[in-house]
């Protein structure tokens, strides 16, 4: 190891610390008691700060060649630095949305702001992986994290049963990865990804990639590996599923980007039709279940397996095209499906969470701007100009029809029709007269600078997306 | 004057950035901006229609800027002789709708006027947009205003009707989607880069087998044909026509009902030419199966806002017809009748909107001897009605002759049972004031009260617009014709005889008459 | 069959037996020692590999250490030893028939491929080597995995803290 090395992971580093500086600040505030009772915003300012940092250590080094570290086990490129800009997005939203609620729902804050950024950290490294045992290792330091934050309430035993439903499924879909890492390796006698293109096409190789997709399309949502997502989703306190929801996405798509444009290329005749399935079964199971919901956790659920369909588009269109295309949808899902979550982290009913659709009845009259910023979200999660989700889409749709996928360009396009239904029903909630009494809204300037950096960027990305599109890519010139 | 319809997209999202930050409770104030804005575009757009130079097919005024050019996506602006005549439209008929939106829409009034201002912008963008992608992204972005326009201040069955219209229009546009990148990816088939840039793109010719040309072509024109309505694809119309509040009945039925015409002509005819003239046949029996059909069952409605919504669909079938007959009188009087369809339908839902304002009465039979209370609302009523059944001197005449005579040119078959449609015209609107407003006047509408002053200020300059398009169309007639010629001559490029010659303009109708 | 075979496959029943009993039995101290023979399979498969050093720290932490902290926790648990689980539920057909159809799958897919010998020799897992690789070449992972434990900790702290 060298200084050029740990120059390398210094965002993870500053995450890291950060998370550590959490902890124990939160142990120095609690002293001998037994639960923590710093809910002040201190653990938020330091977490805050962690990612900062890290986005400045990002921001500093040169766009360039890529690097390669750690006994090539690490790359740093441009794949690196947009899915490192995705996750920090992700913890830096998580983090300025959740005080109101954290302090409301009195959850200890030092463990959920170290938690988020280790977590980050994890789909960090996923995205910079260049051997398989590191991304089993970002999958594990990814998904840990998660599972304690679905159990973070602890009167709540609806969180507790997601933290274990998620805990004992997630460790069964990590075993099918770490198997597929052990028979990828027998076939192929390496775990360094940028070795695989020379792998010999045996059959248990094919073995060993299908429980790699088994593992990473658990953590993305993928159907049929999806089931977890609706309860735990509903359970989870709604920071930590608004956490979850776009960081696992951004590992486990990370992950997927690493495996098959970019190390697998040779198995795309095969691999294409079979990823390209999943994607159809995905969009359209997804959709469709999230058209019956009426709890909005559910339905952001739902949601959110229906837009792993979306992303996967990309992964089985592979090539440059595709490639930048997750990239691009990686960046636009975290800014609008945090925007999403913010809103209603907002509210509150009685003491309980509001996650009903009917909550929103009103809103536009007591929170005139946080109800503008849902309608905003949603309009770009149904994927309409002129917001993000449409260029992310229109990105996607292209790189289909590149590699003439027209069916995939199909189902997208029509799934997103349903799609249309659930998001906008939401919206004119949250738009409409009538006011749902009991649901309160709690002001915040922290989660509100927070909200407004979201819609930002969900129209930012929208509509001049010249330099980010620039930099996606410049992210994936070198596939091929 | 550079940068104008960049100005002319701005002011209304400008006029809308100001009113969300005006304080919800100050309503008059609200109303002033967003009035203040709509005629600041209206006064845009009429220079822009004044300093238009008629006789050259290219397109004027235009802009283009790099937009993402990773993916060669320009945002590109312009306007020709299809386009400039319904931008002006667009800009004169929004003031006229927020100001008789006062009486109308008295809740959330602040989110209403950020809500029209939105939409304005996106339609203006749609006429002007000359890249497929930022078309599209016009196209979508009126319709998102649009969809909360009827779903938060429509009638009891608004939810319904809003998603029902939504997602009848998105179905339609989203396949349109995919055929734009499909169109984009053709165009580097000879071997340059591909390109969303419309004027590009028409250079030469798209590099997709025939079969694909019309895959393409459908999903291009069934987006189209669903918003206009086209019949079977109308379904949608009646619910969203009447459950939307009257105001906004009267922009989806005066505008956004063109911009579906207006992408017929623009995208469909000029992209896909010989998928164009192999269409040509369906299209212009369904528009004539439209035509009947609209006016067939507007005639057995008793909803006042159905009747006129069916009527709405009619005459729209002419406009399709117009189009579709590839002669260039004909595709004029098409151009001239979005404009007239979009002042007289526009007028006519108004006034069912004054009515419903007064009475809450939806039904015609609901009404009775109107005139005697209110005769200057009866009069205005049949003024409106009677352009509607293009009686000559007033403005549907000019379109619908000219239509009706291209068409017997081209396809007497489909012209002949055209001309019924204006049989079933006359009937049903006549019914229609008949009913509403004349024979013994009903007791309890003796309080009725006649026209406002607010009331006269939307309407007169409907009626003068009215008079002056049938009276002296040239103004419309020259700006429409070197663009419209070189659109049909591209299509007869495909194969088949060259277009007819432009009309004599302004010797057929008017006579020459110059009084405004 | 060679003497290896037969030690390969003898071992494989060991532990694929008593797994069989750890998530079958309804007796909760049943299925904790039924996991001392699945561990030792393992570890039999460990030897049989040539991989000494793992098999011992296989013996010492699941068969030594993990069971008994497993059999501890049963104990203090109120009324442990008495617990009695039904572990199946009407899914098991299902389950089984996954199962099966993954194991053919498997089988079918060791049996088709060709089996390359790989050049180079086996690489030794010696204490000294296991320890240079972990602070040489995988120096990232073995910090990382740090991160993952020190995760596992707060998590279990966070869910067994005593509520005030």
């Amino acid at each position: 190891m060298t200084w050029a090395d740990l120059s390398l992971i210094a965002p993870e580093l500053a995450l890291a610390a950060a998370a550590c500086a959490a902890l124990l600040q939160d142990a120095w505030a609690t002293g001998p008691a037994l639960e923590s009772r710093s809910r002040g915003p201190a653990a938020a300012w330091i977490a805050l700060g962690g990612v900062c940092a890290a986005l400045l250590l990002l921001g500093v080094r040169p766009a360039g060649a890529a690097q390669v570290g750690f006994a090539g086990m690490y790359v740093r490129d441009g794949i690196t630095r947009v899915v490192d800009l995705a996750a920090l997005a992700a913890a830096g939203l998580g983090v300025m949305l959740s005080p109101p609620y954290l302090e409301r729902f009195r959850l200890p804050a030092g463990e959920y702001h170290a938690l988020l950024l280790l977590s980050t950290a994890g789909a960090m490294l996923m995205g910079a992986s260049r051997n398989l045992v590191l991304l089993f290792l970002g999958l594990e330091m990814l998904s840990f994290p998660l599972y304690v934050l679905a159990a973070l309430a602890r009167r709540s035993r609806r969180s507790q049963e997601a933290g274990l439903k998620y805990l004992l499924l997630g460790a069964f879909a990590t075993a099918f990865f770490v198997y597929g890492v052990a028979l990828v390796y027998g076939a192929s006698g390496t775990a360094d990804l940028s070795r695989l293109g020379r792998a010999p096409d045996v059959p248990l190789l094919h073995a060993g990639v299908a429980f790699l997709v088994i593992g990473l399309g658990f953590e993305a949502a993928l159907v049929p590996f999806h089931a977890w997502a609706p309860d735990v989703y509903e359970g989870a306190p709604m920071p930590a599923t608004a956490f979850m929801s776009v960081i696992a996405k951004v590992g486990a798509f990370a992950g997927l980007l690493r495996l098959f444009p970019q190390a697998l290329p040779q198995l795309a005749p095969a691999w294409g039709q079979m990823l390209a399935a999943i994607a159809v079964a995905t969009m359209i199971l997804g959709n469709l279940a999230a058209l019956a919901q009426s709890n909005v956790k559910r339905l952001l659920a739902y949601s959110g397996v229906a837009h792993a369909g979306y992303i996967l588009i990309g992964i089985a269109s592979g090539g440059p095209a595709g490639s930048s295309a997750v990239l691009y949808y990686l960046l636009v899902y975290v800014a609008m499906n945090l925007g999403a979550f913010g809103v209603l982290l907002l509210l509150e009913r009685r003491g309980e969470e509001a996650d009903r659709v009917e909550d929103l009845a009103g809103l536009l009259g007591r929170a005139p701007w946080a109800a503008v910023v849902l309608a905003a979200c949603m309009v770009s999660l149904a994927g309409l100009p002129p917001t993000a989700g449409f260029i992310a889409k229109l990105y996607l749709f292209r790189a289909a029809l590149q590699d003439h996928r027209v069916a995939l360009a199909l189902v997208g396009a029509l799934t997103s029709v349903v799609s249309v239904y659930y998001y906008l029903r939401v919206a004119s909630v949250a738009l409409s007269a009538g006011a749902a009494d009991a649901v309160a809204v709690r002001h915040s300037r922290f989660a509100g600078v927070g909200l407004a950096l979201a819609a930002a960027g969900v129209l930012w990305l929208g509509i001049v997306p010249g330099a980010i599109t620039a930099l996606v890519q410049q992210a994936v010139q070198a596939l091929r | 004057m550079p940068g104008i319809l960049t100005a002319l997209v701005a002011v209304p999202l400008i006029g809308a950035a100001g009113v969300a930050l005006l304080p919800a409770g100050r309503v008059r104030a609200v109303r002033a901006v967003g009035l203040v804005t709509t005629l600041a575009a209206l006064a845009l757009a009429a220079w822009v229609w004044a300093r238009f130079a008629p006789g050259t097919s290219g397109l004027e005024f235009e802009e283009r800027a790099a937009w993402v050019p990773a993916v060669g996506i320009a945002y590109h602006l312009g306007l020709d002789g299809l386009s400039v005549s319904l931008v002006a439209l667009t800009a004169f008929l929004f003031p006229l709708a927020l100001a008789a939106a006062a009486g109308q829409v008295r809740d959330r009034v602040k989110a209403f006027v950020v809500t029209a201002l939105l939409l304005e912008a996106g339609l203006l963008g749609t006429f002007m947009a000359q890249d497929l992608v930022l078309f599209y992204v016009f196209w979508e972005a009126m319709l998102v205003p649009m969809y909360f326009l009827i779903a938060l201040w429509g009638g009891a069955g608004r939810a319904g009707a809003a998603i029902k219209f939504f997602l009848y229009t998105m179905a339609g546009s989203i396949l349109m989607l995919v055929a734009i990148v499909a169109v984009y990816l053709g165009s580097a088939a000879g071997g340059g880069a591909p390109t969303f840039d419309l004027p590009s793109l028409l250079r030469e010719p798209l590099g997709v087998a025939p079969g694909v040309q019309a895959v393409l072509f459908a999903a291009f024109a069934v987006a189209f044909a669903i918003k206009m309505p086209v019949w079977p694809l109308h379904t949608w119309l009646p619910d969203a026509y009447a459950e939307a509040p009257p105001v906004v009945t009267v922009l989806l039925a005066s505008l956004m009902a063109k911009a579906g015409a207006y992408g017929l002509l623009r995208f469909c005819l000029p992209l896909f030419p010989e998928a164009s003239r192999a269409f040509g046949p369906l299209l212009s029996a369904l528009a004539v199966v439209g035509i009947l059909y609209g006016g067939a069952v507007a005639w057995a409605q008793g909803d006042m806002r159905r009747l006129l919504a069916y009527g709405s669909m009619s005459h729209m079938g002419f406009i399709l017809l117009g189009i579709f007959a590839f002669d260039v009188p004909a595709v004029q009087g098409s151009l001239i009748q979005m404009v007239n369809h979009g002042v007289s339908t526009g007028a006519l839902f108004l006034l069912a909107g004054y009515l419903l304002e007064r009475t809450g009465r939806a039904r015609t039979d609901a009404y009775g001897g109107v005139a005697a209370t209110a005769p200057a609302l009866a009069a205005a009523a049949l003024i409106v009605v009677l352009s509607s059944l293009a009686l000559p001197g007033t403005n549907g005449f000019i379109g619908e002759f000219l239509i009706l005579v291209g068409t017997f040119q081209a396809r007497p078959a489909a012209a002949v049972p055209a001309t019924l449609g204006t049989v079933a015209a006359a009937a049903y609107l006549l019914a229609f004031v008949g009913r509403v407003f004349h024979g013994p006047l009903r007791d309890d509408l003796r309080a009725l009260p006649d026209l406002r002053a607010r009331e006269y200020a939307v309407l007169v300059p409907l009626i003068l617009v009215i008079f002056w398009v049938g009276l002296y169309p040239q103004p419309l007639l020259v700006r429409s014709e070197a663009t419209v010629t070189a659109v049909l001559r591209r299509v007869a490029a495909a194969h088949g005889p060259a277009p007819r010659a432009a009309p004599a303009v302004g010797s057929r109708a008017g006579g020459g008459e110059r009084t405004p | 069959m060679s003497g290896e075979a037969i030690a390969f496959y003898v071992l494989a029943a060991v532990t694929l037996g008593s797994g069989v009993v750890v998530v079958t039995s309804p007796n909760v101290v049943h299925s904790a020692v039924a996991l001392v023979p699945t561990f030792l399979g393992v570890t039999g498969i460990y030897v049989l590999l040539s991989a000494e050093f793992v098999a011992v720290i296989q013996v010492l932490i699941y068969a030594g250490a993990i069971t008994v902290l497993i059999l501890f926790v049963i104990m203090l648990t109120e009324g442990g030893t008495g617990i009695r689980a039904r572990q199946r539920n009407e899914q098991g057909a299902i389950g089984a028939a996954v199962a099966a159809a993954m194991a053919g799958l498997l089988i079918a897919v060791a049996v088709r491929t060709p089996w390359a010998r790989l050049p180079g020799t086996l690489p030794t897992y010696t204490p000294g080597a296991i320890g240079q690789s972990f602070l040489g070449p995988n120096l990232l992972v073995f910090e990382g995995t740090s991160v993952v434990l020190l995760v596992s900790l707060v998590g279990a702290i966070v869910i067994a803290r005593k509520e005030e």
